[in-house]
């Protein structure tokens, strides 16, 4: 039974916006001539009982994030990190977000932020340092972190300075990378303190490739990434192994000995070439990171590693001379 | 289910690329975002859902607000995209049959999914005698959650003209619909 003419002529007149927000937001009706609208308006409202499943909940909001953080280090313009993949590192509950905030209102912000980002490993900004780059203060990029690699490395820390550029790698992305960056690490130990400044300049190579390189492809399948630092990290071995490798690229400026030199265990030069190392590194960290001068180092903390001049150079003399004039 | 109180810190995470954040966000908003672009004719509602949630992943550094505004600001692009995608299909919108899956959340034995199913089919023939604003206007209240104000921005009209489509969508249900036909 269609309704009359006469009855829908009554409910336009007598329906109140009342009744209509009610019918909207699903209140139960006081008119009891719209009981029957209602049930259909209940009809309409079950298209709202769609829920998603946990995976396509996960699957998003791992793309939305990842978009999300895109769109922030573009906004935020900072130096250079525009397209890169961002880094799943920055995923921090917001009270540890609220607790460094209130940490920066207390302490007056950005000269300590500034003075904090330049921070390397050891120092003792360094742990707030990371802090702020969570929530998103200070560049936290992989590429800040492999400029802390390099830094290391010019002060002669080898092994922590690959130790360092694991942090730099994605931890889903780049599993290919992390594994090389290991063997690369047993490879320095291994080779101990024996041709310092070879191995160091082969991990100089590997992390110039990593910052070069890092991000590019490991949206589509990450692996041409981890297949250039493989190689370069399989360079990275003792001494004993590397007899009959072909030399480095290039040899170090003012280093006069050819590097084929090197092949050669050294004799009870160990010692010496480790104190060498150890008093370049000991004033080197100091500069650029110390909290004291924190407040320049926003402005001119153009302290770039690998152009630091406090560590040790890479082809410091003291590393391998001595090696050299004790061959038979 | 609005997020209420939490909804500030989660936006905030949600803008630094915090998955939990985007998964609260999204368990929020799918079910009405979705169920709005499934009775809105959209082929496919969960793949235009998910894309709009992305769009609003890329733009969410640009949007301040509080959770109404965040839940009209997704269904402005979630509205968006429908048209779009109307236009790619080039077909007249109709609404899309619940599944049966999702009528036993509203019922459970036979005889009422039954009953149901051709309560769904009366409401199917009585939306397509509704003009399309007033087909958006009644989805965005109904099964969106907006409030008035909301929806006039969604579809870009006035508060005014969205109470006027509203009402008149509903006369034009209540004169296309016979529920009595339906339970005899």
């Amino acid at each position: 039974m269609r309704l009359t003419s006469d009855y829908k002529g009554m409910f336009s007149t007598t329906i109140s916006d009342r009744e209509i927000e009610r019918l909207l937001t699903g209140s139960p009706t006081e008119n009891g001539e719209l009981s029957d609208l209602a049930v259909f308006v209940e009809m309409m409202r079950a298209y709202d009982t769609r829920v998603p499943s946990d995976q396509a909940v996960d699957r998003l909001a791992i793309q939305a994030a990842r978009l999300a953080r895109a769109g922030r280090s573009s906004a935020a313009a900072t130096s250079g990190s525009s397209d890169r993949p961002p880094l799943r590192r920055r995923v921090l509950r917001p009270q540890i977000a609220a607790a460094a905030v209130a940490i920066l209102m207390i302490t007056g912000a950005t000269g300590v932020a500034a003075a904090a980002d330049a921070a390397a490993p050891g120092d003792s900004l360094y742990g707030l340092d990371r802090a702020l780059e969570r929530i998103g203060i200070g560049a936290g990029s992989a590429e800040e972190r492999l400029e802390e690699a390099n830094q290391l490395l010019a002060e002669g820390k080898t092994r922590q300075a690959l130790e360092h550029a694991t942090e730099a790698l994605d931890e889903d992305d780049d599993e290919a990378a992390r594994a090389a960056l290991d063997i690369a690490i047993e490879g320095v130990e291994t080779a101990g303190d024996q041709n310092a400044t070879v191995v160091q300049e082969k991990v100089g190579a590997l992390l110039t490739y990593m910052s070069q390189n890092i991000g590019k492809g490991v949206g589509a399948d990450g692996r041409e990434f981890g297949q250039g630092v493989a190689e370069l990290a399989h360079g990275i071995t003792p001494p004993d192994a590397t007899d009959d490798l072909a030399p480095i690229d290039t040899p170090p400026p003012g280093n006069d000995n050819k590097p084929d030199d090197n092949g050669e265990p050294g004799k009870g030069n160990e010692g010496a070439s480790n104190q060498g190392t150890e008093s370049g590194n000991s004033n080197a960290p100091g500069n650029g990171t110390n909290p004291g001068t924190g407040s320049n180092q926003g402005g001119g903390n153009a302290n770039p590693p690998g152009k630091n001049g406090n560590g040790p150079a890479p082809d410091s003399p003291s590393v391998t001379a001595p090696g050299r004039g004790n061959r038979p | 289910m609005p997020l209420g109180p939490s909804f500030e810190a989660t936006l905030g995470a949600a803008k630094e690329g915090a998955e939990w954040a985007w998964a609260a966000l999204y368990r929020d908003l799918a079910g009405p975002v979705t169920g709005y672009l499934a009775s809105r004719g959209a082929r496919e509602p969960e793949d235009l859902a998910s894309e709009t949630f992305l769009q609003v992943a890329r733009n969410v550094q640009g949007f301040d607000g509080n959770e109404a505004a965040f839940r009209s600001w997704v269904f402005v692009i979630a509205h968006r995209r429908l048209i779009d995608s109307r236009r790619a299909q080039g077909r007249r919108p109709a609404m899309v049959p619940l599944t049966t899956h999702e009528r036993e959340h509203s019922g459970g034995n036979v005889e009422d999914e039954a009953l149901d199913t051709l309560v769904t089919d009366e409401l199917q023939a009585a939306l397509e005698e509704l003009s399309e604003t007033q087909r958006d206007v009644l989805a965005l209240r109904i099964i969106g959650h907006l409030t008035l104000e909301e929806t006039a921005d969604v579809v870009g009209k006035r508060v005014g003209a969205v109470k006027a489509a509203q009402r008149r969508g509903l006369l034009a249900l209540r004169e296309h619909l016979d529920l009595e036909r339906v339970t005899q």
